[in-house]
């Protein structure tokens, strides 16, 4: 989990500077949903998307849906963003939304972030490469390995 | 609104084409269609993959040829395997029956998946009818019987069964290829020959008032006798006239 914390941490941190690009992601003023990002020893991070903001969810705070998803789904869909590339992932089973009160599925939801989630992607995907225009990012993985951004000249 | 389930236990019987047949021949009376099989939908097939759009946590249907319609097809990629777990099969079902805003529908036509898993299960009690579909095949028929008892065991009036693939026209003639066992005592809304027409529309036309008949005179199945449903009645009866 630690190299997809350290990239999540680094995206949160350049959501501010880009906001714009981030804001209104589908899910309605009053709808706060909770991502939880699962890693291959079952270890858990869950993020909070508010309609306008993606940031790291606190105990207290109810969602009204609740997605889950693999560490990997959730680089691809942030790495690959496109309502095809959502839709592909909740198809399979690979991402999850299912409403907090049932505890099961919703197919409107599925209906209502899908545009939210590509937008979400590409933003990312945009934040990341100006950003790396401008600093060196680096994301660090549990052993330490060094991944170097592409950096541009200017 | 009332719910109309097309059941069988077998794939490829002709349980889509019927309850499309059934939506478009209904369209006068106000008719929708549920495409209720989720990992093997295929109503889009025919009726058109239009997105499906949401309003206040409604879905709302598309609608071609006056028959308003939703199905996972619609949601779900195409050409990928829907692979949910059993309980969100479940769960999609019913919402696409109960969380879409139907309007004017009047009657709703829900085509089941095959075989008598726990969508079926759930979707029986949902509905106020069911119609078998059957083919003339040994590995048909034992499937019908099971899911006939399911409806028994659900208390799912039966409006009877259409009996699909049983002949062809010949020079004028009827001609049988296959031996039928029977019709499980219910009554035969339809009787369909094997036609290339069909193949070609994925259309029949339909006499809605051979259903809306049926609808008024239902075969009620009632579920086998039990005698702890015998004690409870008993019992219940008993209080309602004070002996207890």
């Amino acid at each position: 989990m630690g190299i997809y914390k350290n990239l999540i941490d680094k995206l949160l941190k350049l959501q501010d500077r880009y906001a714009a690009d981030v804001a209104d992601l589908g899910g309605g003023e009053r709808k706060c949903a909770f991502l939880n990002i699962v890693g291959v020893n079952g270890e858990q991070l869950t993020l909070k998307f508010d309609g306008a903001k993606v940031s790291y969810a606190s105990p207290d705070e109810q969602p009204t849906e609740i997605f889950q998803c693999s560490e990997d789904t959730f680089l691809d869909l942030l790495m690959n963003p496109s309502e095809q590339n959502f839709i592909d992932k909740v198809t399979m089973g690979y991402f999850s939304i299912m409403s907090a009160d049932t505890k099961e599925i919703s197919l409107v939801d599925i209906e209502k972030w899908r545009e939210g989630f590509a937008r979400l992607g590409k933003a990312a995907k945009m934040a990341l490469a100006l950003a790396g225009r401008r600093t060196s990012i680096t994301v660090t993985n549990p052993q330490q390995q060094q991944i170097p951004s592409k950096r541009s000249d200017c | 609104m009332k719910k109309i389930g097309i059941a069988s236990g077998k794939g490829g019987v002709g349980k889509t084409t019927i309850a499309i047949s059934l939506a478009l021949s209904f369209t006068s009376y106000g008719s929708g269609l549920v495409d209720a099989d989720i990992t093997g939908s295929n109503v889009p097939d025919v009726l058109g993959y239009s997105e499906l759009k949401v309003k206040d946590d409604r879905i709302l249907p598309a609608e071609v040829n006056g028959v308003k319609y939703v199905s996972i097809g619609q949601i779900a990629s195409r050409d990928l395997p829907v692979m949910w777990s059993g309980k969100d099969l479940v769960a999609a079902a019913k919402q696409l029956i109960e969380k879409t805003d139907w309007g004017n529908v009047n009657y709703l036509f829900v085509d089941l998946p095959p075989g008598s898993d726990e969508i079926n299960q759930k979707l029986f009690p949902l509905l106020d009818y069911v119609v078998f579909v059957k083919i003339p095949s040994s590995l048909s028929e034992s499937k019908v019987r099971r899911m006939i008892e399911m409806a028994r065991e659900t208390q799912t009036p039966i409006l009877g069964l259409v009996k699909n693939f049983t002949y062809f026209e010949c020079n004028g003639e009827k001609v049988k290829v296959f031996p039928d066992d029977g019709d499980y005592g219910l009554p035969v809304l339809l009787d369909l020959p094997i036609s290339p027409e069909v193949a070609k529309k994925k259309i029949i036309n339909v006499d809605p008032q051979i259903f809306l008949k049926a609808m008024e005179h239902p075969v009620l199945l009632q579920k086998r006798d039990n005698p702890l449903r015998g004690l409870a009645k008993t019992l219940l009866k008993a209080m309602s006239n004070g002996n207890i």
